[in-house]
């Protein structure tokens, strides 16, 4: 069984359909992008998986437990899967240290002090431990992102969601935090992102779903789907993306 | 003549006549001789003013107001001929003039509303000392304060009513917006109960609820509410102060819950869903991300209704409380004056002068920090 199971999701917000019957395997130590236009679904599909949104319709499995509307559940299942989202939404009120130690601390129960180590370990390797006990406003938008990430490794999540963690960065920010993904992918990381960053997809996806109108019409390896693209929409979307240069 | 004479001699008349260059602007003239002459005015008028003292200044008065617009004028002809002659490179002196008629015509803009406001003042003396004798009667004022008004004393109680009731207030609207935020279809009536709470109480004036509630209660068998009071231990309060600050509590719980309400819903749902995301529960997510933000955001706010609460202490004279403002009405009553009111008035400005300021202060820093990062 794989570790994330998406059955037939249905989502509707009114009578707008959004996810229109998405179904996706993932394996331990794989990593999966999906791709497509915006408003395609990625990234509801993502928090669906969260249970940050309600579907109508349809089973999300994550490591054998089913994600049902139901609050304590839900926390258990968030300790597991964690979700880092395009505008970071860091806590502007709380240091870096802060924001790292407040879940392990408050969800997992960590006392001050191993909160405090595991954050300095993960800071140092994205050697940003010099910035711990500054405000999240004082970082660069990619500083602050990859502190988002390493705010959602701190859970020792089993699941990592990547949503559009680049959009909302400056083209010269992007690459940190791209590498960073990337070393996470090689270490093993259980990783289904949501992005535009084509080449990055390319390189470290082991699987790419094109998402479009609520629907993942095509999925294969990068270099098939990338290559060719058996859907004559997956190779529209990925030309004009290609003219966009962001191939 | 006919039109097309006009018009030919018109256009005739244009072309003889020698443009003026630029350099050759007259607006610094213009401005001067305006400036020069509206100073010249007033100092005339203040000479004939001054021989002429034994007179009403009631028509130099006017006089001079009339010379501010003028002033005025000058001040703007000196600008717009200054901002000319910048990019012209114009010889100096022009330059000079213009920045000379500015200087003048602020001159006599200071020198005539001096005079208005000195003329103003002789014209009304009369009426001026009339003012004094009523609001501001040292006697009056001193006497009113100390144990014969009791206005002091009285004030003391209005402290005490404020500050009980701000520490209710603060728990109440804490009740009223936990209930509004109450998640599920089950809380729905409680929900509606609050909304109707609130729209009731903010929509009836203060001083409607205040009558009510004082003189309303204690002819009602209601268990507790028909007969409030406190003796518990050292604590004792009587009937009129517990229903003053029960009905200052019923109106600005409404408020203040409003402010509570509008400091968490300006916490953007992304930190909401941030720490929802890391695991954490609807209660956590409340107590470390949201509420610290929201509370930051509410502290001005809060002030002002604080402020506000302070001041309608004074409501309750309505319903017969001894307060400062009632026993300094009964004062100003007793002794045809009215500086014992103007006497509670400065009480009320003791305490609410400083907490605007530091209202002022605190939105001030509050908006300072939002600008200062990113």
């Amino acid at each position: 069984m794989p570790f994330l199971e998406v059955r037939d999701v249905l989502k509707r917000f009114g009578s707008n359909t959004v996810l229109d019957g998405v179904s996706l395997d993932l394996s331990e130590h794989q990593v999966a992008c999906l791709i497509g236009a915006s408003g395609s679904g990625k990234s509801t599909l993502l928090r669906c998986i969260n249970g940050l949104e309600p579907f109508q319709a349809g089973t999300i499995t994550v490591d054998g437990r089913k994600v049902v509307q139901d609050d304590i559940k839900l926390n258990r299942l968030r300790r597991e899967v964690g979700i880092v989202f395009q505008s970071f939404n860091l806590f502007p009120h709380m240091t870096v240290l802060d924001n790292v130690t407040l879940a392990p601390m408050k969800v997992r129960k960590l006392s001050e002090h191993d909160a405090r180590d595991r954050a300095f370990q993960l800071l140092d390797r994205i050697g940003l431990r010099e910035k711990a006990y500054e405000y999240p406003d004082r970082l660069s938008g990619g500083q602050q992102q990859r502190v988002a990430i390493v705010r959602a490794l701190a859970m020792q999540p089993k699941l990592l969601l990547l949503d559009e963690i680049t959009s909302a960065l400056d083209p010269e920010l992007v690459n940190e935090v791209l590498r960073m993904v990337r070393e996470l992918a090689e270490e093993g990381m259980t990783m289904l992102v949501a992005t535009h960053e084509m080449a990055f997809a390319r390189d470290c996806a082991t699987k790419v779903c094109y998402l479009h109108e609520g629907q993942i019409i095509e999925e294969g390896p990068p270099e098939k789907i990338f290559t060719r693209p058996d859907n004559v929409r997956t190779a529209e979307f990925l030309r004009r993306t290609l003219e966009a240069g962001r191939l | 003549m006919t039109d097309a004479e006009l018009g030919v001699l018109g256009s005739a008349a244009q072309g003889m006549a020698p443009s003026v260059p630029r350099d050759r602007d007259p607006w610094p003239t213009v401005a001067l001789g305006l400036s020069i002459g509206t100073v010249a005015l007033v100092l005339v008028g203040a000479a004939v003013a001054g021989l002429r003292s034994s007179s009403s200044g009631n028509g130099f008065l006017g006089a001079f107001v009339a010379t501010l617009p003028l002033a005025v004028v000058a001040l703007y002809v000196g600008r717009y001929a200054e901002t000319r002659i910048v990019d012209v490179d114009g010889p100096l002196d022009r330059e000079q003039r213009a920045h000379l008629a500015r200087r003048v015509a602020v001159a006599g803009i200071v020198l005539a509303s001096m005079l208005c406001t000195g003329l103003a003042v002789w014209a009304s003396w009369t009426g001026l000392q009339d003012v004094q004798s009523t609001f501001f009667d040292t006697h009056f004022l001193w006497d009113s304060l100390g144990d014969s008004g009791g206005v002091l004393k009285g004030f003391w109680l209005n402290v005490q009513i404020f500050m009980v009731a701000q520490v209710i207030v603060m728990f109440w609207a804490l009740v009223i917006v936990s209930v509004r935020q109450l998640p599920g279809k089950a809380a729905a009536p409680l929900r509606w109960l609050a909304i109707a709470y609130v729209d009731v109480f903010r929509g009836l004036p203060a001083i409607v609820t205040i009558y009510l509630i004082v003189f309303g209660l204690p002819l009602t068998n209601l268990p507790v509410l028909g007969n409030l009071h406190v003796d518990f231990w050292f604590v004792h309060a009587d009937q009129l102060f517990c229903l003053g600050v029960f009905s200052l509590v019923l109106v600005y719980g409404a408020y203040v819950s409003e402010v509570y309400r509008a400091g968490i819903e300006s916490v953007h749902w992304s930190q909401e869903a941030a720490a929802r995301g890391l695991g954490l529960s609807r209660a956590q997510a409340m107590r470390h991300v949201v509420l610290p933000q929201a509370l930051r955001r509410m502290v001005p706010p809060l002030m002002n209704d604080f402020i506000s609460l302070q001041k309608d202490t004074s409501l309750l004279n309505v319903g017969g409380v001894l307060e400062g403002f009632n026993r300094a009405r009964i004062y100003a009553g007793n002794s045809f004056n009215l500086s014992s009111v103007t006497g509670v008035g400065i009480c009320f400005l003791v305490v609410t002068v400083p907490m605007t300021r530091l209202a002022d202060y605190l939105v001030k820093r509050d908006r300072e920090r939002m600008h200062g990062g990113q």
